[in-house]
């Protein structure tokens, strides 16, 4: 630039242009030195007349007089009793070589029909009484919740502890489960994203290790299924060593204690499956494609990531927040989604169990967008690893997390699943009071070092729909 | 982010499994501006549920310009002269909500779920985009692309939602119904700046929509914090949201068959629609289809389960019944065939069914049901959002809230003969449709 004016007019051209900037600045961002702030968040929240308060419950162990343990909060302000319990090593995952599947059905069948009441006694009682109780069985656990209104709450646990222990798994029943589950067989065929979820299980995991399996088991599987077969899992899986629970809402200590004996006494000491070995993942940065006429491309793709139990496992969370997190403000959602109207979604997300820590994530959109894409996420994947975060972005991710702590206090099966979740991941009684002294302990340097660590390789990808020439990717 | 496009049958569910008659404390008032305001106490934890229910929604759209109210709940989110941009969302997240937003074909939704220290923040910024939206050209053409995406996710990847989308267009014809939340993908392509404003300008005004507050808050603060945010607001004198009328559709008690076949189809469907009483047209009707649904088909108990699906005559049944609707409500059947039987086959066992099934239905079996439908209602005092949900969802429809405290009574009101004559209504003289959902030709022998 040239600098030759007078000193005068030199002064009175920068006073000048500091003034358009900060007239420009402030016309654009709205809250500059000469225009009243446009929208002031922080100070209708200094001003508001509504205060913060804190959740006050909190949870407690309590052993019943025959060992049981679980933890409790106890919330009187609605009449209801939730109870969320996880059988470890009870789900799919176990189900033997030739019998996947069975964790599904033996879950479903659990609720029809056990000890004196036969199917449709069993769901009359349930509905009558407002009781709600179900079981489900995911990859490594058989998850379970009840809920009942606490008027009600001594025929809910007999239900419960009768289910636990004495299902019929009747014949004709199995059979009519057995045909449901061939016909959602075909249907996982019909949609674009199911069946690139099966895809990518077997990609990531290998067809030969227990997670890269179909849930539902083959048609063979299926069919060779019998009602021994579902006794053998319930005494084989159902025992005292290997249950969580956590109990919330309207009872006490007292008698959440002899509910506890009253429905899990009578199960076994110990399980009987052996834990299954950690899947070698395929993590290598590649992509599969399958080939199929459909009217967008769905993409699921992952890299390594963390455990919970990790070190690390905040500011990665707080990474991928920045990065990929729900909602609109991440930057993967921002470039292709807001910026560009690429996609209706593309997110982030973080598993971190202990068999597989990974970032997980996905889109889909129509093929000639399909690759801006790909280039938007590696070129994002790249920028926080090597530039990390911007000091701003992890003081909102900061702001999230902490405002939002409530909001996990929203209803009582909630707790109760909450209690069940913080005893899996050994967070420890005292956790959601020290919550959120974790998070605001993690520095920009954390935050960093995990960006660089973890996105510093491409993900692996499968992804399903109508490719030109996928080979040329 | 799930922008969902409520079916209207999600109403039937909810209202089925949540009401509670004298259990929720619900106030209700209006703002000069003609606002309704609904608080819902709920002292659990200190959280707040804020719902702003537009009473408009896809029938109100005009002909040919479908999609537009979808897309302006989008461009709702893309910046006032206040907040810019996208700043809604940050501002937002820097508060530690989620926040949301969904359009049906009777109304459009947003809501925020934030801790009650930052109520205010999302008050205020529903109050300021009520009137202020001011979007640019980029933004809007981005958006377009945006929820021409999301038709293609929701609907063009999925063989049984373009089936349902077919159903409804012949069973309504040229009444609203017919036409699709997202609109056509090419009505998506068509949209303008100005057909968007239009709409806003035409349906977003105080006196039009309801505000809905639930969580750790007392009716007294809501009234001084809504008058704070939203007493200022004029109303636009525009008397919006007329209902629509498809009498000449539901009195030509035409009965519709229609086939289609799908390449990725790989197992048949069967499913038929009748166009019942709503609970605003025929309240005594509805209550006892509400009943009768239950009975039939809703539940491992029920006589559909029962009858067919557990003595392998179909492979998956169910009915549900929609009353919850600004126009006409929807009674319909499902069902999946075993294999080996044709969907014409499944088609007679469902009318067969429902024959039975009212043949059947006894003083004793009645009051069972009726028992069953009023055992859980406590739940809806628990989760603020879900009670949110279906005040918000009521008073949009211009229900009257006492039909939530009266759900109970209403329900062990209806008699066998009530029922009877609504189910025999319905089925003599509705007009109805009957759908095949078949694999190919090729795979269908």
């Amino acid at each position: 630039m040239h600098y030759h004016y007078r000193r005068h007019r030199f002064l009175h051209a920068l006073y000048r242009l500091i003034a358009a900037v900060v007239v420009v600045y402030a016309v654009w961002t709205g809250c500059g030195f000469f225009i009243k702030p446009g929208f002031d968040a922080k100070k209708i929240v200094e001003e508001s007349i509504l205060k913060e308060k804190t959740f006050t419950q909190k949870p407690v162990e309590i052993t019943s007089p025959s060992g049981i343990k679980a933890w409790l909060m106890e919330e009187h302000s609605v009449p209801i009793i939730a109870l969320s319990f996880i059988f470890e090593r009870g789900g799919y995952a176990y189900d033997p070589v030739g019998k996947a599947g069975r964790a599904g059905i033996a879950a479903n069948m659990l609720v029809y029909g056990s000890g004196k009441h036969d199917r449709r006694e069993f769901q009359e009682i349930m509905e009558l009484n407002g009781v709600r109780i179900a079981f489900s069985a995911g990859r490594e656990d058989l998850s379970a919740g009840m809920i009942t209104p606490s008027e009600n709450k001594d025929i809910a646990f007999a239900l419960l502890q009768s289910a636990l222990t004495s299902p019929h798994f009747d014949r004709r029943d199995l059979q009519v489960e057995k045909q449901q589950n061939l016909e959602a067989l075909k249907i996982q065929q019909e949609h674009p994203a199911s069946i690139l979820s099966l895809a990518f299980a077997e990609e990531l995991f290998g067809a030969n290790h227990p997670y890269g399996r179909n849930p539902l088991g083959s048609k063979e599987d299926i069919a060779s299924i019998t009602s021994e077969d579902l006794q053998k899992w319930l005494k084989e899986s159902l025992a005292l060593d290997n249950l969580i629970v956590g109990i919330a809402g309207d009872i006490t200590p007292e008698e959440a204690s002899v509910a506890l004996d009253k429905i899990f006494a009578n199960l076994p000491t110990r399980n009987a499956n052996r834990e299954i070995l950690a899947p070698d993942m395929n993590l290598k940065p590649h992509t599969k494609y399958l080939k199929q006429d459909t009217a967008q491309i769905v993409s699921d793709f992952a890299a390594e990531g963390t455990r919970r139990s990790a070190q690390d496992f905040y500011p990665l969370y707080i990474a991928n927040h920045i990065l990929g997190g729900s909602g609109l403000t991440s930057r993967l959602s921002l470039a292709a989604r807001e910026k560009e109207g690429l996609t209706y979604g593309i997110y982030t997300y973080l598993s971190t169990d202990e068999k597989t820590p990974l970032i997980l994530g996905q889109f889909s959109a129509t093929p000639e967008n399909y690759g801006k894409i790909k280039q938007i996420i590696n070129a994002e994947w790249q920028s926080i690893a090597r530039k990390g975060v911007r000091k701003k972005e992890l003081e909102d991710a900061r702001n999230y997390l902490l405002a939002s702590y409530n909001l996990r206090f929203n209803s009582i099966a909630g707790l109760a699943d909450m209690l069940a979740a913080m005893q899996k991941y050994e967070l420890g009684l005292d956790f959601l009071q020290k919550r959120n002294s974790y998070v605001k302990a993690v520095t920009l340097e954390e935050v960093n070092q995990a960006a660089a660590k973890y996105f510093s390789v491409l993900p692996m990808e499968v992804a399903i729909g109508d490719f030109d020439n996928p080979n040329e990717e | 982010m799930n922008k969902i496009i409520y079916s209207i049958v999600f109403a039937a569910l909810f209202w089925a499994e949540n009401t509670r008659a004298e259990l929720l404390p619900i106030e209700s008032f209006n703002l000069n501006n003609g606002l309704q305001v609904i608080v819902v106490s709920n002292t659990k934890a200190p959280i707040v549920k804020q719902m702003l229910w537009y009473k408009t929604g896809s029938i109100d759209e005009p002909v040919g310009r479908g999609g537009v109210a979808h897309l302006l709940e989008h461009l709702m989110f893309r910046g006032t002269k206040k907040v810019p941009d996208s700043e809604f969302n940050d501002i937002i997240a820097q508060n530690g909500g989620d926040s949301n937003a969904f359009t049906s074909t009777d109304f459009t939704a947003y809501h925020e779920f934030v801790d009650i220290s930052r109520l205010e923040v999302v008050m205020a910024l529903e109050a300021d985009r009520m009137v202020n939206l001011d979007f640019d050209d980029d933004a809007f053409q981005k958006e377009r692309q945006i929820v021409f995406q999301e038709r293609k996710q929701r609907i063009d990847n999925n063989p049984t939602a373009q089936f349902s989308e077919i159903m409804n267009r012949t069973l309504w014809q040229d009444c609203p119904y017919a036409r699709p939340v997202t609109g056509t993908e090419e009505e998506i392509l068509n949209l303008t700046s100005d057909d968007v404003k239009t709409f806003y300008d035409k349906h977003y005004s105080p006196d039009n929509t309801v505000l809905v507050l639930s969580g750790d808050i007392d009716a007294s603060t809501a009234k001084q914090l809504a008058e704070k945010h939203f007493g200022g607001i004029e109303k636009s004198g525009t008397k919006t949201s007329r209902n629509p009328v498809c009498s000449s559709i539901k009195n030509n008690k035409n009965v519709y068959h229609i086939k289609m076949s799908h390449p990725e189809i790989k197992t048949p469907r069967v499913v038929r629609r009748y166009i019942a009483p709503s609970l605003k047209e025929n309240p005594e009707q509805a209550y006892a289809l509400m009943v009768f649904s239950k009975y039939f088909g809703e539940g491992d108990n029920s006589f559909l389960n029962q009858e067919l699906v557990l003595k392998n005559k179909v492979a998956a049944a169910g009915s549900s019944y929609d009353a919850l609707s600004r126009g006409d409500g929807v009674f319909s059947l499902s069902a999946v065939p075993s294999p080996g039987k044709t969907a014409a086959e499944t088609e007679d066992l469902l009318q067969t069914a429902l024959n039975e099934a009212l043949k059947s239905l006894n003083k004793d079996k009645l009051e069972k049901e009726k028992h069953k439908m009023t055992s859980g209602l406590v739940y809806i005092r628990d989760n603020p959002e879900d009670a949110a949900m279906l005040v918000g969802q009521m008073a949009a429809l211009g229900f009257n809230l006492n039909e939530i405290n009266d759900y109970e009574k209403n329900i062990k009101n209806v008699t066998l003969g009530d029922i009877k004559e609504a189910v025999s209504d319905m089925l003599s003289s509705s007009t109805s449709i009957t759908g095949y959902l078949l694999p190919a030709a090729k795979e269908d022998k």
